[in-house]
């Protein structure tokens, strides 16, 4: 295949996957900043290894295994303290992520509508969290609130997305 | 699983996430994941959608649009997606996506002086959510949405998003590029939202505020009135802003004025100083129209504007000093100092820099002028039908110099010190110089700014004062 065509597939292909990609890369890695040098590493290892991708296989999984590989090498390096959990815990977290992150396309069209019909106090909570990535204790003052509940709070309303997303999974499946 | 369970570790994950777990929680959280599978899969689960959360900022975008406009997505975010990923020629740029929680960058911060903001201030500056706090100049915010700010100092904004600022007190003028459509500026009492277009914004922190569309469409939303108000190009709604601008509190101000200079200095080495609030000493201002304007002699401020693109708001400042206490002394030097005051008339975007000419009044018939009475119709060294709005009559006047004022400055003094100041006043015979201010810059776009000086009627900013050096 000419160079060109393997670069044009190379991008089409990480363009396609690019957001799951991401999604896997930060569940397994906490500190935004962390994963995002990860994640820019893994997308560079996998273009010099592209010779070794074989069209039509899935690249998804290729790319989480190459990404995983780099979250294990860079938890070693430095990061231990801020990746408390295990070699092999990780692992079995990244076979069950792995799962979640191949109906990722789904899932994310689920939460956004989920998040949509929270009410409105509980999606200023997710938003302060998680779109501003404020701290427990920030987002405690700007609501006037304790640090504890703030986590309660959190988890209320995330039990609720987690409720909802099966909930409309179950209903897409069902040809809803 | 029990729900007890499940938030167990929902509140585990969020806490893992912040670091916070001690290593006895971390050594347990280990053992059950390890040995049940169930717990296993719901905190991958909920790490995976915290992941979801972080990362992909959609489910925002389109809530925070839900909110002012029902079905209306915001899709900013991947317009900038498929753009980038559309520069294949770009190689692996596009690969380096930024994700430091910034949403817009300081672009351009001219002749800027900045209160405790909470953000850099430097030009060139990626800003995260917060506050920034404009006291003088002018500074230009562009929103990761494309959605561009110019502040005009006095001025405090808080950004929340690429889609969101709140204007605290103070004005703005917005330009939206129409992947930006939707971009929302917040006021105490109002949210103005915009439809792609360019318009600007006045607010002050007891709720008043003004909008003015220049181009396009914007939607303002009364925080106390049901429903909202679209506005086209031209229009604006006006909630207490140039009321309060035009009408100054002038007798009742709650506060006491603060401390004044007394209307005689001795400033030592043969230098006097007078203010306009000496003796028949006066300060006032005309504006182009047939109205007749008592009250401009009792504001604080004269205003000071010309242009071309409404003609009935064109101004010219007036003072009369009384030289009284110079009189039978010769006048060697001599220097104006007026203070700007600042001016919350009109958007410092559309006037460049601009230069003030002053002028002395030679016909001394024509210093009687009064504050109460003096109008565009009988000003001295003035007449209505003259086309020329920003200058007086020629051959009744002579030019004792210029100053200029850069575009956005609203403080500080400025003053005008020669030769054709002193001999104007040594040449004085009724003890009264009256003295004409005229803008020479004209505005680029109407609602352009309105120049104010501070009036011996202002209570916190001197009002002009006449230097002279006697022999």
């Amino acid at each position: 295949m000419p160079e060109a065509d393997r670069t044009q597939e190379f991008l089409e292909l990480l363009t396609h996957h690019d957001r799951a990609l991401g999604v896997y890369v930060y569940s397994l890695v906490q500190d935004p900043h962390d994963a995002d040098d990860i994640l820019q590493q893994t997308k560079m290892i996998l273009w010099r290894c592209f010779d070794q991708f074989e069209t039509g296989t899935h690249f998804l999984a290729w790319a989480r295994k190459t990404a995983f590989h780099q979250v294990l090498t860079y938890r070693r390096q430095k990061k231990r303290e801020a990746m408390p959990l295990s070699d092999d815990i990780l692992e079995l977290l990244h076979d069950e992520v792995a799962k979640l992150n191949d109906t990722s396309d789904r899932r994310r069209g689920a939460l956004r509508s989920c998040v949509a019909k929270l009410p409105v106090a509980h999606r200023q909570l997710v938003a302060l969290r998680y779109y501003e990535d404020m701290e427990i204790d920030g987002v405690a003052e700007r609501i006037r609130s304790t640090a504890g509940a703030v986590y309660r709070a959190l988890s209320r309303v995330r039990m609720n997305l987690l409720t909802c997303v099966e909930k409309e999974l179950k209903l897409e499946g069902a040809g809803a | 699983m029990k729900p007890a369970d499940q938030f167990r570790l929902l509140e585990l994950s969020e806490r893992y996430a912040d670091q916070k777990l001690t290593a006895e929680e971390i050594a347990a959280l280990e053992a059950e994941l390890r040995d049940s599978a169930e717990s296993r899969a719901f905190f991958a689960k909920a790490l995976h959608q915290r992941a979801e959360l972080c990362f992909d900022d959609s489910w925002h975008a389109q809530a925070a649009a839900e909110e002012k406009v029902t079905s209306r997505p915001v899709w900013w975010r991947y317009v900038a997606t498929a753009a980038a990923a559309a520069c294949v020629t770009f190689g692996f740029v596009w690969l380096q996506t930024s994700r430091d929680g910034s949403v817009a960058t300081l672009v351009r911060a001219q002749q800027c002086q900045w209160a405790g903001s909470s953000l850099p201030t430097v030009e060139g500056a990626r800003l995260k959510p917060g506050m920034l706090d404009l006291i003088e100049g002018l500074a230009v915010l562009r929103f990761d949405s494309g959605a561009e700010l110019v502040l005009e100092a006095p001025a405090t904004v808080e950004v929340l998003d690429a889609m969101n600022c709140k204007l605290r007190r103070g004005t703005l003028v917005a330009e939206v590029p129409p992947q930006a459509k939707g971009f929302s500026i917040d006021t105490k009492d109002a949210k103005v939202i915009d439809w792609g277009t360019k318009f600007g914004v006045s607010a002050d922190d007891d709720g008043k505020y003004m909008v003015r569309v220049i181009e396009g469409l914007v939607e303002v939303e009364d925080k106390h009135s049901p429903g909202s108000q679209k506005l086209e190009k031209g229009q604006g709604v006006d909630r207490g802003w140039t009321r309060s601008q035009l009408q100054p509190a002038v007798g009742d101000m709650p506060e006491p004025s603060r401390w004044q200079p007394a209307t005689v200095m001795d400033a030592g080495d043969g230098w006097q100083a007078i203010t306009t609030a000496f003796g028949r000493g006066r300060d006032s201002y005309i504006q182009s129209g047939s109205k007749p304007t008592p009250e401009f002699g009792k504001h604080p401020f004269v205003r000071v504007k010309w242009t071309t693109r409404k003609l009935e708001l064109n101004r010219k400042g007036y003072l009369a000093f009384d030289l009284s206490q110079f009189s039978g002394r010769q006048i060697e030097d001599a220097e104006l100092v007026l203070t700007i005051e600042p001016s919350e008339l009109g958007f410092a975007s559309f006037v460049p820099d601009s230069t003030f000419a002053v002028y002395g009044v030679i016909d001394e018939k024509e210093d009687t002028w009064a504050e109460g009475d003096l109008s565009w119709q009988n000003a001295p060294a003035h007449d209505p039908s003259q086309a020329a709005f920003n200058m007086p009559v020629a051959s009744k006047v002579k030019l004792l110099g210029k100053f200029e004022i850069a575009q956005g400055i609203n403080r500080g003094t400025r003053q005008l010190r020669g030769k054709a100041l002193a001999d104007f006043l040594a040449s004085d015979t009724n003890q009264i110089a009256t003295i004409i201010l005229c803008r020479e810059t004209d505005e680029t776009a109407d609602s352009g700014l309105v120049h104010a000086f501070a009036t011996k009627e202002n209570g916190t900013r001197s009002a002009p004062v006449l230097r002279v050096k006697l022999k």
